[in-house]
């Protein structure tokens, strides 16, 4: 049921071809049998049978949504009343948020059915889901290999067929890697345009929610249902949200895609560009015109992610004292002991590398120096994206470097980990709305094409994903896990 | 930020604070291509509130040098003096109405507490 997309499974439901009952039935199970992934942090089989047969009267009353009955999944990292949301760490192991997220409360409100939380690299700072006090994801395309992170549970309930779509979030890559590590597709949307009330903080500035599903035309069933603004989250755009799914068959003609060279580098892996290059000359057949454009500081964007993203975390993650909720250390002996202890075992390795970089970086005599530094290239960054969508509608590149790298591989050395976002995070520099499409597999492995657009033009990406998935046929592969 | 070197804190003060406080022997702003030390570490953790053990600190330190190093690239970078990027958006930030906008909840979120009595958060004893 799960490989159908959205829009199928609304029209059987309606149809009452298939209830919302049977709907999470099968998906819970598929979630039990593949429990070897790893996908899930907690499976909420109650509620989801309380909330699809709310759906169930829904539709029989001729009162439902497109998502209504839909099984869905959200990134740990999404307050769920009642729910353990413990976004992949023991900090938050034992956290029962008391309210909802902005976007939980919009997918309840359309009736979709939430049958877990999907595990996540530790406050989704990670490039592969091993940072998660609940172990590593495992690929569904290769269980050897990681599904990217840090929305790896995500990616990977998705890729196997337990959820048509599930949330994720994305600070640098976090939702774009693990689509194209898992051969889906993976939309962060412009920053501002989904609320981040309830949305546990990572870094500020840069944290975007957004949707990983098989199609664009799936992508923009959800993003219709969270986009907009939330007065709760000041930070969310009062532009009103366009009309994601009227514009998904626009013809391509004369669209112009720009290349930017140094996402060509000689970091991409071989087999990667060729597959990417296949992709991009389906866009030529449906009439667009390929330009290659300049980004010219685009080698600055890792370096200044990594002073950026460490910074706003340091500040954001002081609020975990022991005092208020989640973990506290055995028999404190002071504060200052209640403080260190609670926090040096409350958080994992990455974690606490990263908020010791950013309390390094916001330090008096290194402030100018690190993070002045870094938001003024952050500026040079934004400025080279403007001046390219001066000269082209869309701007096209491989979504990473690599195919999903082994388990492991890269799990002790934080700098190759790094280095994987390159492709990525100069996007939530920029605040731009970005979207992995697959594009073909290398070794066998799923390939992503990232196409990135100018700030809130969400349809128009969706349009251009959409025709290529309606030309091709890469989105519709599946692992074999995801059959058996 | 202030710059130049005050003596750390003795008591434990409020987690929100990095602005204002201070590593001792600051460097010059640009010198980037510093390696720190295990004292340095130690201070840092201190300062995150982070309890690290001793033997811990030179790996830690190593750790911590090979980041900054790499996001030391920035100095040699011809960045110039343009308006410094705080954040994406574009726009206004918005304001609420002056409404009450939800309920009490403290019941709630006391309950989260792993450690509250009388509607008061408990914590070890903090003046003799």
């Amino acid at each position: 049921m799960s490989l159908r997309s959205v829009a199928q499974l609304a029209q059987d439901l309606s149809a009452r071809r298939i209830s919302a009952r049977e709907l999470a039935e099968e998906s819970l199970a598929r979630a039990e049998k593949n429990q070897a992934l790893n996908a899930f942090v907690t499976r909420c089989e109650n509620v989801a049978m309380a909330a699809a047969a709310v759906a169930d009267a829904r539709l029989a009353a001729g009162n439902s949504d497109v998502l209504t009955g839909i099984p869905f999944a959200h990134k740990d990292i999404f307050c769920t009343n009642g729910i353990r949301t413990s976004c992949g760490s023991r900090m938050l192991d034992n956290f029962v948020p008391p309210y909802d997220a902005t976007v939980s409360r919009q997918l309840n409100d359309a009736g979709a059915v939430l049958v877990g939380k999907t595990n996540m690299d530790e406050f989704a700072m990670g490039s592969s889901n091993e940072s998660s006090f609940y172990g590593p994801v495992q690929n569904p395309w290769d269980t050897t290999r990681v599904p990217g992170g840090s929305s790896g549970g995500s990616a990977a309930a998705v890729a196997a067929g337990i959820v048509p779509f599930a949330t994720g979030t994305d600070t640098g890559g976090s939702i774009r890697q693990p689509a194209a590590f898992c051969g889906i597709t993976g939309l962060k949307p412009t920053y501002g345009r989904v609320s981040r009330l309830g949305m546990i903080a990572f870094a500020s500035s840069l944290d975007c929610g957004g949707v990983l599903a098989r199609s664009a035309e799936d992508c923009a069933h959800v993003l219709a249902a969270i986009a907009g603004h939330d007065a709760g989250d000041p930070t969310s755009s009062t532009r009103d949200a366009d009309d994601y799914l009227g514009g998904l068959n626009q013809p391509l003609a004369g669209l112009r895609i720009g290349l930017p060279r140094a996402y060509f580098g000689a970091g991409i892996a071989q087999g990667v560009g060729s597959v990417v290059h296949t992709a991009l000359a389906e866009l030529e057949k449906l009439g667009a015109v390929l330009i290659e454009v300049d980004l010219i500081h685009a080698d600055l964007a890792i370096p200044t992610y990594y002073v950026i993203a460490p910074a706003e975390a340091s500040s954001n993650l002081a609020r975990y004292d022991g005092v208020r909720y989640g973990y506290r250390c055995a028999n404190p002996t002071s504060l200052e002991d209640l403080y260190t202890r609670t926090r040096a075992e409350g958080f994992g390795a990455e974690v606490k590398r990263r908020i010791l970089v950013g309390t390094y970086v916001l330090s008096a005599g290194y402030y100018d120096a690190y993070y002045l530094r870094a938001q003024r290239a952050r500026r040079l960054i934004a400025n080279d994206f403007n001046a390219a969508f001066a000269q082209v509608d869309v701007l096209a590149g491989p979504t990473t470097p690599t195919v999903a790298f082994k388990l492991g591989e890269k799990s002790s050395d934080p700098l190759a980990m790094y280095a994987a976002d390159i492709n990525t995070v100069a996007m939530n520099l920029a605040g731009l709305p970005a979207i992995s499409v697959p594009a073909g597999f290398s070794d066998g492995l799923p390939v992503g094409l990232q196409l990135i657009a100018p700030a809130f033009a969400e349809a128009r990406l969706l349009n251009v994903a959409h025709r290529l998935q309606q030309a091709t046929d890469w989105h519709t592969r599946t692992p074999e896990i995801a059959h058996g | 930020m202030k710059k130049g070197s005050a003596p750390l804190p003795k008591k434990a003060k409020p987690l929100n604070q990095p602005s204002g406080s201070v590593i001792q022997n600051t460097p010059p702003a640009r010198a980037f291509r510093v390696s720190i030390d295990s004292a340095t570490v130690r201070q840092i953790a201190h300062l995150a509130r982070i309890g690290v053990a001793e033997q811990q600190l030179p790996a830690l330190a190593a750790e911590l040098n090979g980041v900054l190093d790499f996001v030391g690239q920035l100095a040699a970078a011809d960045i110039g003096a343009v308006e410094p990027l705080a954040h994406p958006l574009d726009e206004t930030l918005s304001l609420r109405d002056d409404v009450v906008s939800s309920i009490d909840q403290r019941d709630a979120f006391m309950r989260l507490a792993p450690d509250a009595q009388s509607g008061l958060y408990l914590v070890p004893k903090v003046i003799e």
